[in-house]
């Protein structure tokens, strides 16, 4: 069983630079890791994901006296948890940590304690945001949505969204249901006991100032995959259908594979900022004067480009505006126009004297003006 | 017969009572304002002039006689409703609320099948009486009682069906079996959903047939289904009616294909996971569950169109015991009783899935009253909490607040957005036809703006028929476009009416009806006084509409 585990623990070590760091990953290293660690090891920070993901599966498994197989299957064959391994998070590790505790400890007052600390976490390092509450309703929606979860999360959440696949494998929703439908019928301490690990999910969901679902919904979703375990603990099918639904489940799962290692970057590399990254590539070591819309993204890639490269100097330009002849005639100004800016100022798209950045899937994100002169 | 439909034991004078109170409360909701609201759409001006023409000649607007299959647009529409809005033109006069009025009898009738269906499933008085007042208040009840889409009447038949076997179920009158079969193969006479839902549901009630040991029965039911579903299928083999399905293929799914295929080049591995049979699996089992989800049980969504008023299926204060009717009949899927209701729920998201949309209500309306039977066997989990009165009147009172709101939706802010972005300009065409046609000599619009909608003019003046049938030229591609006729010209753009309105001109009765930016269009080439201005109510797109009379430039 461990062998696997390392296995699963090899295959993402070797792919770590996999998807590329996000925008949202570097805005929240504190600073001297990002003094310490250049462009091209980033990716090494995902170790500390990845091993709270494998402690967290370790602790599932630990009290359990059979189908322990069973449901180390599910876990290593869940979207959510390889998705996790593969992004860097405080409050993922966090919750994966503590759900980890919880479950080997089996104490429900140690998620009292743990909705304490990460209340004072989030009361140090943030003010509670009150668009949390302005778009609560969606969030609900995005939440309480099996499609969503389970099928398709790409039109009903944002960020991390794997092209045709929710968090969970479709096959994993019978044993949700099944899990849901036993903890009802269950005596009453055992069905409090995940009652309240649900609530320490909706503290989190309600309080942490995050639009995105993958995180602040991280408490709902390790809830609903404890769920799918324990259903899968106290399933009881023949061998017909245990083989049948093992087979879906490899199915379904190489098509999450295939979709995550082949077109989640390329499709939505733009959430990622994938092109920003390349754009600072390209600009890094020359000298010149870079104009650039105003963009909060750029500002702590740029901070952090320029612990490790001699950066040009960035001028923010607000509302779009440019003067549009000096990109071209300025010839110690770079100026990155978006698709949008080309369009307002009348250029033409196609001037052979843009050199494009583009996002992985070949969208034209930037057009720099006064780069393929300085590479003659 | 009598103690077979009633359950003998529920037959109190109270029960009855509110049967009647509840149908009467459902026909007056479901008929109210109904000339008005909702706005009448192309297939049903379709519909009211095929029924129409039938009580003129005998003849459908094609010039084919009494036809199963109406070509209308080229979709050649089912034509039971059709018939039957011709007989109510026959009796009475041939106006909207004649051709609705069979949906609201369906859709009214619908209560009594549910009361019928609930009292073979409880024995609880309350529970039937609840029951009874969800399906008289059911918001997708209502909507579909109030348009004359099919829908509904194809669902009352299948519930029918339903309901009568599930009677010989319990009484094992085979004289029973005919009947629902017989109303199950009507079905598929009246809408094409029923494609997909009736072989689904025969082979659930040849499975029981066969397990009951009923094999004589069982091979006249396959023959004689083959024989009445034989010009069905006929006319969707080679019939024409199949462009109704390559209309709903879904081109979103090609598009995501090729997509997927450009990030890898095309290789060998994206052969094996892009293509239309993993896809077309992948969607229809997402759909499939889409159907059981939140987002169309529960949510208000901002989404309204003509198949959708946005309103949720299931109302929230009866929603957990939606959830918890899956587990009691679950529980109870042995019994053929069970094993019926758990087949009728699963089929019936199958049209609206297989047509390639996520959720179409219209396409799955045969679950309408499955929500029901999932709720009242909820609530039958909680039997003993509901013998208490005060619960049972204060869970009564919760449920008709909640259907208030809706009924407070439907005739209010949904009206308002629905007058305003459903079929605005159809209707007034319509009206100003209705009100003008003897006034002019010509009418002009565009197509650009108004499609082509000559069932709404042919209805509004109520046009001869044999005439429509003489004169009418058209070109079928499948779908069928017909050329400007009698006082109606309708041309693409607005420069082509210019063109006609000056060669035209000595003509001094021809009126248009024209947006706004056409106005602008024409201001500079052509005179004309304006006769009335129209806009939505709720304007989001600053829409402005012109009736205009053309005059010769001084």
């Amino acid at each position: 069983m461990y062998i696997i585990i390392f296995i699963f623990f090899a295959i993402n070590l070797v792919t770590i630079g996999y998807p590329i760091v996000s925008i949202q990953e570097i805005q929240q290293l504190p600073n001297f890791i990002l003094l310490l660690l250049p462009p091209n090891y980033l990716p090494i920070i995902r170790l500390f994901s990845l091993l709270s993901v494998i402690f967290f599966i370790i602790s599932a498994l630990s009290k359990l006296k059979n189908k322990k197989q069973l449901i180390l299957f599910v876990l290593l064959t869940s979207p959510l948890l390889l998705i996790l391994a593969k992004e860097f998070n405080i409050l993922v590790i966090f919750v994966l940590i503590i759900s980890s505790i919880w479950l080997l400890s089996n104490n429900n007052y140690f998620l009292l304690f743990a909705s304490f600390l990460y209340i004072f976490f989030i009361y140090l390092n943030h003010s509670f945001n009150s668009i949390i509450f302005q778009q609560l309703w969606v969030l609900i929606k995005s939440t309480c949505n099996l499609t969503g979860l389970f099928f398709q999360n790409e039109t009903v959440h944002e960020y991390i969204r794997i092209p045709k696949n929710g968090y969970f494998l479709e096959s994993s929703l019978i044993f949700f249901l099944y899990g849901i439908y036993h903890l009802i019928k269950e005596k009453k301490s055992i069905t409090i006991k995940y009652l309240l690990f649900l609530l320490f999910g909706l503290i989190i969901f309600l309080t942490y100032p995050s639009k995105y679902f993958i995180f602040s919904g991280i408490g709902l979703l390790i809830f609903i995959l404890i769920i799918i375990s324990y259903g899968s603990v106290k399933i009881k099918m023949n061998k017909f259908f245990v083989g049948l639904l093992l087979f879906v489940t490899v199915l379904n799962f190489a098509f999450f594979l295939e979709s995550y290692f082949r077109h989640y970057q390329k499709k939505y590399s733009q959430e990622r900022g994938y092109a920003k990254f390349q754009l600072m590539e390209k600009i890094k070591l020359i000298d010149k004067i870079v104009e650039i819309t105003q963009d909060s993204d750029i500002d702590k890639l740029y901070q952090y480009y320029s612990y490790h490269y001699s950066m040009p100097k960035i001028r923010k330009i607000s509302n779009g505006v440019w003067s549009i002849n000096d990109c071209f005639n300025n010839k110690q100004l770079i100026c990155a126009l978006t698709e949008k800016e080309i369009e307002v100022n009348n250029q033409n798209k196609n001037d052979s004297r843009f050199y494009i950045v583009t996002n992985d899937n070949g969208g034209r994100a930037y057009f720099l003006t006064n780069v393929k002169q300085y590479e003659n | 017969m009598k103690h077979m439909f009633i359950n003998s034991k529920n037959t109190s004078n109270l029960l009855l009572l509110s049967l009647i109170l509840l149908v009467i409360v459902g026909f007056v909701i479901r008929s109210y304002q109904i000339e008005s609201h909702p706005p009448v759409d192309n297939d049903e001006f379709a519909i009211a002039y095929d029924a129409y023409s039938i009580t003129q000649t005998g003849k459908d607007q094609w010039g084919v006689k009494m036809p199963l299959f109406f070509k209308s647009f080229g979709d050649y529409k089912n034509g039971f409703d059709i018939y039957i809005t011709a007989l109510m033109y026959k009796l009475f006069e041939p106006n909207i609320f004649w051709l609705r009025f069979p949906s609201i009898i369906f859709g009214t009738l619908y209560i009594l099948l549910i009361f019928l269906l609930l009292s073979n499933i409880t024995i609880d008085k309350k529970l039937i009486i609840i029951g009874t007042l969800l399906m008289t208040l059911s918001p997708y009840g209502i909507f579909f009682s109030r348009t004359s889409s099919a829908s509904i009447s194809q669902s009352f038949f299948t519930i029918t069906s339903i309901l009568t076997f599930i009677y010989y179920l319990k009484s094992n009158h085979k004289k029973l079996i005919p009947i629902s079969v017989g109303s199950l193969l009507l079905s598929l006479y009246i809408y094409p959903s029923s494609l997909i839902v009736v072989p689904l549901l025969l082979s659930g009630y040849i499975f029981i047939l066969l397990k009951k040991h009923e094999y004589t029965i069982t091979i006249l039911l396959v023959v004689a289904a083959f024989i009445v579903a034989l010009p069905v299928i006929n006319q969707y083999l080679g019939g024409g009616s199949m462009i109704r399905f390559q209309n709903v293929a879904n081109i979103g799914m090609k598009l995501e294909i090729n997509e997927f295929r450009h990030h890898s080049q095309n290789d060998f591995v994206s052969k094996i996971f892009q293509n239309k049979i993993v896809y077309q699996s992948f969607y229809l089992l997402k759909n499939f569950i889409y159907h059981f989800d939140l987002e169309p049980l529960i949510y208000l969504r901002n989404h309204v169109d003509q198949h959708d008023n946005g309103f949720p299926q299931v109302l929230i204060i009866t929603f957990p015991f939606y959830i918890l009717g899956f587990i009691v009949l679950f529980k109870q899927i042995k019994n053929p009783t069970y094993l019926i209701i758990a087949l009728w729920i699963v089929i019936s998201p199958l049209p609206s899935i297989i047509a390639g949309s996520g959720f179409n209500g219209k396409r799955s309306l045969t679950f309408l009253g499955s929500d029901i039977v999932l709720i009242i066997l909820g609530l039958s989990y909680f039997h003993n909490i509901f013998q208490k009165k005060l619960v049972y009147f204060l869970y009564l009172i919760c449920i008709i607040i909640n259907s208030s709101i809706f009924v407070y939706w439907y005739f209010s802010p949904y009206k308002l957005l629905a007058e305003s972005h459903l079929y605005f300009k159809t209707n007034k065409l319509y009206q100003i036809v209705k009100q003008n046609y003897s006034k002019f000599n010509t009418i002009v619009y565009t197509t650009k703006n108004l499609g082509e909608p000559q069932n709404p003019v042919l209805f509004a003046c109520l046009f001869p028929p044999e005439k429509y049938i003489k004169i009418k030229v058209a070109k079928c591609s499948p779908w069928c476009r017909i050329q400007p006729f009698d006082k109606f010209i309708y041309m693409e753009n607005i420069e082509d009416i210019i063109k006609y309105i000056s060669l035209n001109i000595k003509d001094n009765k021809i009126i248009g009806f024209l947006s706004s930016d056409e106005i602008e269009i024409i201001k500079r080439k052509s005179c004309y006084e304006i006769l009335s201005t129209f806009q939505p109510k709720k304007n989001y797109l600053n829409e402005k509409f012109y009736l205009i009379q053309f005059e010769q430039c001084i």
